[in-house]
């Protein structure tokens, strides 16, 4: 077909997998296949055929326009909030970090509420942890407790684990032991060796006597030895190599308990063998949202610079405080209808955010715009331009920070 | 620019305190300016070249994951944005692995210009460089981990040791990095593999043929081969273990007369004495670094406080947090390395704490060449690049030395040469050997670290002040690139660095043999791995011999 071109390993922000191996076919200007993607992956990448437009009130105006409206509003906001969102690069989020801290705004991320209990997790007793191909390459125990990454990383298992080989795992899947723990009425891996089920009201308890006995803790009675906890101990001692995968944004409440004993758990494995906790987030590179968060200010998210530095308010929700002004940048994937931004510059924005006072449609990050992102273990990958399309986030971030310096320098 | 009337110290031209007028133009050190140039007057006070730190821990994903552990330091020490002149100053926090932005500006502030971080996986490259975009002000690069590269073991296992160098010249151009690193070489992958306890340099790492001393007899010989500007930056194995000095004295006889750099030598200085117990083997280590002109060194001096230790070296943290209990977290690094953390805290009244301080001040005073024992704290392991200037205070005050001595546990001292009396005091031309003309030469930055005609305008002027930590935590003017930064004691201006970094040619052949590599084991496609073009370009590497 005439004008037709393909651009290898590209990468897909469709989950927090950042599969980088999708081959893509572009004619005419649009995107017409996406080689080795999910069907998630397919939807992500479209056509790549968005809206370009910039609008107040509905009514549609130029970019320069829309982005001193925008510097406006937010300089004469009294408590003005910045949200980051979705499918945008890590260069965006520096960009509009900046402008938070021009403006002494709230800093937040647009993801469940749960991610920021499970940083809150980590900050109190570390992680052990390890990165996707790692997982591939040694695990021969990998436990999926109350998760089924085929719901929502669909390539999770073909990509990372248990499906493919690795280096220590000559026969891939065979090679492997895998455990699925079903939580209550949460999925569970339906590809495991091990199936077991464990009620929500125990479940607390048998991850805390897991850690115990992980670390040589001696059963205590003949209910102990046939606990949940003791059956899944004997079996990961077995391990050479333990994998935990969880989910940090489960729709059951109560997640981030089981953070936390997660993260006990598997820095238990470690006492006598290797273990690492897999944690399934951040699509939409999100991943790369916190971190730049946290290389900037120290924390990762839930940021009030109302002080003229960076303070950590992680117990501040959004009914504590009426933002007067927000600007989300990037997409809104967390559906959260408390958010009412005020201002939205990002992908679709036009299309989706059709509330908000002043709107500007920007580049898909890796689909019309390059940069980097962050895979949910934090490899950094990066993003490609695939076919034209509206003006990068970044420099649409870059120039609504120097109207804001413009009007804050009076 | 011209800087007049100030006290000259620039070691690197041979230079020791005299009075002399600076001339800049165009970012560089020049002969002569126009007579209607800007003048700072910088008569009474102390001028040299602007700080090289050569090992320290700023940028990548190690250092987030330990920046984000510790949320309690940043509570404590919010940093409100400096008053530039042209505007744009950026917020932050600090503690002892501070935000960006702080961290860039810290440095400046102390009179410090080029930093290198001394551990990046190549895997995360990509998170180095932009946190160094975000790190205003200092020129800065990063040491390439290969120590414990899988396919660098598997050419190894092969017996292909020119592959493997060819390897290491291509890794260190994809990842932009600046120089080799080894981290606990083979250590590291037998920690990931669940093998535990010492490594001696003739354990297998997998195969029978792979070695710790194959893998720091490769890479030394990469670096000097390749004509990297850098020697190999060797970390050792059993860092932080008692007896551990028999390691690092094996380690450096095992690459006897050929150039090499250890690094944060008083973690690998403990010996062991009657029942296990530690004692200081500073002297076995100095010894050998005195008398080997090839070897250089930097120390990773304890400072008394807080402290996050931070390394590639997995088992060495594991085993940190297991002495204390305290918050762990670990990255294993696919095909490449590892990454643990647990923050610290150095007391006077403990006994191991005590022991490290008095060993890293032995390594400093018994050194005969100060050329080649440079000051690093391995910032934020042994302390935060912010407690320079109180070691340089007690590298030149015997009398303020000694009262800190007696204030620390004696119970590990016996026997060590700083409690039975060390006299020297630096002089201000051996601080700027330390901390900049020794440094930049290690390195081999033929234009940093000195003043001369044709040097970066890099220029850090301090007020005399008889308290020397008073005088060097607070420097009245720093230059950079001809800008001047610091101003009256104050950050005015805060132009980005320069990345520094090699990309050294290579044998076209190896890179089949990675792409294959890539495509059976990487989770990242191998399009995707390199770094592309940065901001400038590469320091220049010769040719090979």
């Amino acid at each position: 077909m005439i004008g037709q071109a393909g651009v290898g390993a590209s990468t897909c922000l469709g989950c927090g997998c950042a599969c980088d191996d999708i081959d893509i076919t572009v004619a005419d200007g649009q995107i017409i296949a996406a080689r080795n993607a999910c069907d998630d992956g397919v939807r992500w990448f479209g056509t790549g055929e968005v809206p370009a437009r910039a609008a107040i009130d509905g009514i549609e105006t130029s970019r320069e326009t829309a982005l001193s409206e925008a510097a406006s509003l937010l300089a004469a906001a009294e408590s003005p909030r910045i949200l980051l969102g979705s499918d945008v690069s890590c260069e965006t989020y520096r960009e509009a970090i900046g402008c938070a801290d021009a403006l002494r705004a709230r800093l937040d991320i647009a993801a469940p509420p749960s991610a920021i209990g499970t940083a809150l997790a980590i900050q109190e007793r570390g992680i052990a942890t390890a990165t996707l191909g790692e997982i591939r390459n040694r695990a021969d125990i990998v436990l999926f407790w109350g998760v089924d990454p085929a719901a929502r990383f669909p390539r999770y298992t073909s990509r990372y684990a248990p499906g493919p080989a690795g280096i220590h795992i000559p026969e891939g899947r065979r090679s492997r032991t895998v455990i699925a723990i079903s939580i209550g009425d949460e999925p569970s891996a339906e590809d495991a060796d091990v199936q077991m089920a464990i009620p929500r009201a125990l479940e607390d308890e048998t991850l805390i006597r897991l850690a115990a006995l992980l670390v040589g803790a001696p059963a205590v009675s003949a209910i102990d030895r046939g606990s949940p906890a003791a059956v899944l101990a004997e079996q990961l001692r077995e391990g050479r190599y333990v994998v935990i995968v969880a989910d940090t944004e489960p729709d059951a409440d109560g997640s981030v308990r089981r953070i936390h004993r997660l993260l006990a758990v598997a820095q238990a494995l470690n006492v006598k063998g290797r273990g690492a906790l897999s944690l399934l987030r951040g699509s939409g590179n999100l991943s790369g949202a916190e971190s730049v968060i946290v290389s900037q200010t120290g924390y990762p998210g839930s940021v009030d610079f109302a002080s003229g530095s960076p303070r950590y308010s992680p117990h501040t929700s959004s009914a504590d405080t009426v933002w007067d002004v927000t600007l989300l940048v990037g997409s809104d994937r967390s559906l959260d209808s408390s958010l009412f931004p005020t201002v939205v510059i990002g992908p679709l924005a036009s299309r989706r955010a059709t509330s908000a006072r002043v709107v500007i449609d920007s580049a898909t990050a890796g689909v019309h715009a390059g940069g980097t992102a962050l895979r949910m273990d934090e490899v950094p990958l990066p993003l490609r331009p695939l076919v034209p399309g509206p003006p990068d986030a970044t420099l649409l971030c870059a120039g609504l920070r120097q109207g804001l310096a413009r009007i804050l320098a009076g | 620019m011209r800087i007049v009337g100030g006290t000259v110290y620039d070691p690197a031209n041979g230079i020791e305190g005299e009075v002399r007028d600076i001339h800049v133009r165009d970012g560089q050190i020049v002969e002569d300016t126009d007579p209607d140039c800007a003048v700072i007057d910088a008569t009474g006070m102390v001028v040299m070249p602007g700080g090289v730190d050569i090992h320290s821990h700023v940028a990548g994903s190690g250092v987030n994951l330990a920046r984000r552990l510790s949320p309690e330091e940043h509570d404590a020490d919010p940093v409100r944005a400096p008053v530039l002149v042209d505007g744009g100053g950026r917020s932050g926090s600090g503690g002892t692995v501070p935000s960006t932005f702080t961290t860039g500006y810290r440095y400046a502030g102390l009179g410090y210009t080029t930093v290198f971080d001394a551990a990046v996986a190549p895997l995360m490259a990509r998170t180095a460089h932009a946190d160094f975009d975000d790190t205003p002000i200092v020129d800065a690069g990063f040491f390439v981990l290969m120590g414990n590269d899988h396919y660098l073991l598997t050419l190894l296992a092969a017996n292909e040791r020119e592959q493997a160098r060819e390897y290491a010249a291509w890794l260190l151009g994809a990842a932009a990095g600046y120089a080799i690193k080894i981290v606990n070489p083979g250590g590291i992958e037998l920690w990931k593999s669940g093998t535990r306890g010492e490594v001696t340099l003739d354990t297998p790492v997998g195969s029978s043929l792979v070695t710790p001393r194959l893998i720091v007899e490769t890479l030394v010989d990469a670096a000097n081969t390749l004509q990297l500007p850098h020697a190999a930056h060797i970390h050792c194995n059993n860092l932080g273990a008692a007896g551990n000095v028999h390691t690092t004295l094996s380690t450096m006889r095992a690459v006897e007369g050929r150039r090499v750099h250890f690094t944060h030598l008083q973690f690998h200085c403990y010996d062991e004495g009657a029942g296990g117990s530690w004692k200081s083997g500073a002297k076995a280590i100095v010894d050998y670094v005195n008398g080997h002109p090839d070897i250089s060194a930097d120390v990773g001096q304890v400072m008394f406080g807080p402290a996050t230790t931070l390394s590639a070296d997995g088992p060495a943290e594991y085993l940190l947090s297991k002495s204390g209990g305290r918050k762990w977290s670990n990255v294993d690094i696919e095909l490449e390395t590892g990454c643990g953390i647990v923050p610290y805290h150095y007391r006077e009244r403990a006994a191991l704490s005590a022991l490290q301080w008095a060993i890293g001040l032995e390594l400093f005073l018994l050194a005969r060449d100060p050329w080649r024992m440079v000051l690093s704290t391995d910032h934020p392991n042994g302390g935060s690049f912010m407690a320079y200037p109180a070691l340089i205070r007690l590298l030149m005050d015997r009398g303020w030395r000694d009262a800190q001595l007696k204030l620390v546990n004696q119970r590990l001292l016996a026997g060590s040469a700083l409690a039975d009396g060390l006299d020297r005091e630096y002089t201000l031309n051996e601080i700027a050997i330390i901390t900049r003309a020794g440094p930049a030469r290690i390195l081999g930055l033929a234009r940093k670290g000195h003043l001369g005609v044709g040097a970066d305008a890099d220029i850090t002027v301090y007020a005399q002040d008889s308290d020397v930590a008073r005088m060097f935590e607070t420097p009245r003017y720093v230059v950079k690139g001809g800008v001047l930064a610091v101003e009256e004691g104050q950050l005015r201006r805060a132009p980005a660095g320069r990345r520094i970094y090699v990309r050294p040619p290579h044998e076209q052949s190896v890179v089949h043999g990675v792409r294959a590599h890539f495509d059976r084991y990487s989770t990242v496609s191998f399009d995707n791995y390199a770094v592309g073009e940065l901001g400038n370009a590469p320091h220049a590497v010769a040719s090979r011999r």
